[in-house]
């Protein structure tokens, strides 16, 4: 009788074209949800996506310059008001036009947005502050939860602000972070005095 | 137990016999062995640095998530491991095939739902993605990914997947892989106290988990193990049924993550009950009843395996019998109990296990084995202590 490591030795050499073919099929499937489903969804924005490195004037006092990739969503972005784009799952809206409250600061702001959120298991993290490109005050904020992300920006010029909010799956946050960074900073807003 | 073992087998019997191999993970002589290997580091790298990403994960709501659902998992690994019938599938396949699930299938699942939205929302609207694009992506993402752990397993010689029972064992620990790293995820993305964590392993654990991937991925297994060991079936029948029950498990993981009545009841309330049980418990059933289809096939193989390849004085014909299925072993306990008392059912139960491991030894490594002989002399002496005790002689 055979030792148990010789019984079955029709597929056993490494190039046996069984072997081969499996892990070729195997890899191929993979590929397809690692990479190919990536690419069908390059194509598919086809020729739908903002003029890159041009500014986009969200309100007459508002504007700011998507990055690379990001699809406009005509369908919920409403003309002077708000401007929604889409990129790899997140969805980001810019909506300007707002004004802050006599004596309220746009940290106090951030904090009324950051507890507004009725969900008791989300982690919301720190307001940071950072400058625009132009020079201008802004904070963000970070909130978490089971697998998504909301980041959350404001930026002000006197009692006039804008926010920039983005949700999309903790994932793909890598993907998107530096995008939504650069397009914050970008953002400009025009307004009277505070 | 007894180091001699004389002359074992029935001279004609078990030589006639062409035994299978025992099943075993690591091949290196399989270009997918070395596949799953890499696939596995790779995937397991980004799911580590995903999971960790966090900074909000307290480490204390972590640790206890990740001994919650350990637990969990060890439970749900007993009882079916417990539950095969007559063969015991080893355990390097089992947690190959949880690492499958949790691992790749999990982390190509976590990028391709995303994309998937994506395009779904391009393609179709954003309005239609918020309230369908989880419910396909999530169904025809993860279906197709978990699945592929089980082509893998049977592209792999040395796995040896040779029965549907096989492919349904393996595709429930697939699923069971998936389903304990998604449930650690939503317990440490949502939890900040003890009794939220608890209540995690209430929702996603018993109240939802019950009939979630694991029960999805165990019908799909089915049908994969259908396809490529039963070719004692017409190919298109093969087909009919593997395509019939992923479609199957498809829809109704579709149906669980679909708005379909999901505004019905208020979280705990009777409708939000009814609901869970509209959309879960028809997997379940179809899990069930194909489980006992393939036990019968099962057992008319192995009824015909003994009869024919094992010495009898090993497997008499009532011991045979009595093995054929849960109900017939325990009553083969009790009537041993009734007739010498706690010790001899304790010697049934002992012999009961050693027949059954040595007729799966003998299948996959023949009669003439060390294991089917160190087996075959353990089930002597506990036929001698089943006599001593007080059982009668069968």
């Amino acid at each position: 009788m055979a030792a148990p490591d010789q019984l079955d030795v029709r597929h056993r050499d490494l190039f046996e074209p069984r072997s081969l073919i499996g892990a070729i099929a195997v890899l191929a499937v993979l590929s397809f949800f690692g990479i190919g489903l990536r690419a069908i969804d390059e194509a598919v924005k086809g020729t739908s996506s903002f003029t890159v490195g041009q500014p986009v004037a969200v309100t007459p006092t508002t504007s700011f310059t998507p990055a690379q990739d990001w699809i406009p969503d005509p369908a919920q972005t409403v003309d002077d008001l708000v401007v929604v784009a889409h990129r790899n799952g997140w969805e980001m809206r810019v909506i300007g036009g707002l004004v802050l409250q006599p004596g309220q600061s746009l940290e106090d702001y951030a904090d009324v947005l950051r507890d507004d959120g009725g969900d008791p298991s989300a982690r919301v993290g720190d307001v940071e502050t950072f400058v625009t490109a132009g020079g201008q005050h802004g904070v963000t904020w970070e909130t978490h939860r089971a697998n998504d992300v909301s980041i959350g920006y404001l930026v002000a010029d006197g009692d006039d602000f804008a926010q920039l909010q983005a949700d999309g799956s903790s994932a793909t946050l890598d993907s998107v972070e530096d995008d939504l960074n650069e397009m914050a900073k970008s953002m400009a807003v025009s307004g009277g005095e505070s | 137990m007894s180091e001699t073992t004389p002359e074992l087998t029935t001279p004609g019997l078990a030589t006639a016999h062409e035994p299978s191999g025992r099943p075993q993970l690591v091949d290196t002589q399989s270009l997918v062995f070395w596949l799953f290997v890499a696939v596995v580091a790779f995937s397991g790298l980004h799911l580590f640095h995903w999971v960790t990403a966090n900074p909000l994960v307290a480490p204390a709501i972590a640790w206890l998530a990740i001994v919650q659902w350990a637990i969990y998992a060890g439970i749900f690994l007993v009882v079916v491991y417990r539950h095969q019938l007559f063969v015991k599938r080893p355990l390097s396949l089992t947690f190959a095939a949880m690492a499958w699930g949790g691992v790749v299938a999990m982390w190509f699942s976590i990028e391709a739902d995303q994309v998937l939205e994506s395009i779904f929302t391009q393609v179709i609207s954003p309005e239609w993605n918020d309230g369908w694009g989880l419910a396909v992506s999530g169904a025809t993402n993860e279906e197709i990914l978990k699945a592929l752990g089980l082509v893998v397993l049977v592209l792999l010689p040395l796995a040896r997947v040779k029965s549907s029972l096989d492919g349904l064992y393996y595709g429930m620990m697939v699923g069971l892989g998936f389903q304990l790293v998604e449930d650690y995820t939503y317990t440490v993305g949502q939890s900040t106290t003890t009794d939220e964590v608890l209540g995690f392993l209430y929702l996603r654990g018993l109240v939802a988990g019950l009939w979630a991937h694991a029960v999805y991925t165990g019908i799909v297994g089915f049908g994969i193990g259908y396809l490529v060991t039963r070719r004692d079936r017409p190919m298109a029948a093969r087909i009919g049924v593997a395509v019939g029950l992923f479609a199957f498990a498809w829809t109704m993981h579709f149906v669980w993550d679909s708005p379909i009545l999901v505004d019905w009841g208020e979280r705990s309330s009777p409708a939000f009950y009814t609901t869970i049980l509209l959309k879960g418990v028809p997997a379940l059933v179809v899990l069930l009843v194909i489980l006992r289809w393939g036990r019968g096939h099962e057992r008319t193989d192995w009824n015909e395996f003994v009869e024919q390849h094992i010495d009898p004085s090993l497997v008499p014909a009532d011991d045979r019998t009595s093995l054929l299925d849960h109900g017939g072993r325990k009553a083969a306990r009790r009537a041993a109990r009734a007739s010498g008392g706690r010790s001899a059912g304790r010697v049934r139960k002992h012999l009961q296990v050693a027949q059954l491991r040595y007729v799966q030894s003998v299948m996959e490594e023949g009669a003439d084995s060390e294991r089917a002989q160190a087996l075959a002399a353990d089930i002597r002496e506990l036929q001698s202590w089943a006599r001593a005790v007080g059982e009668p002689a069968r």
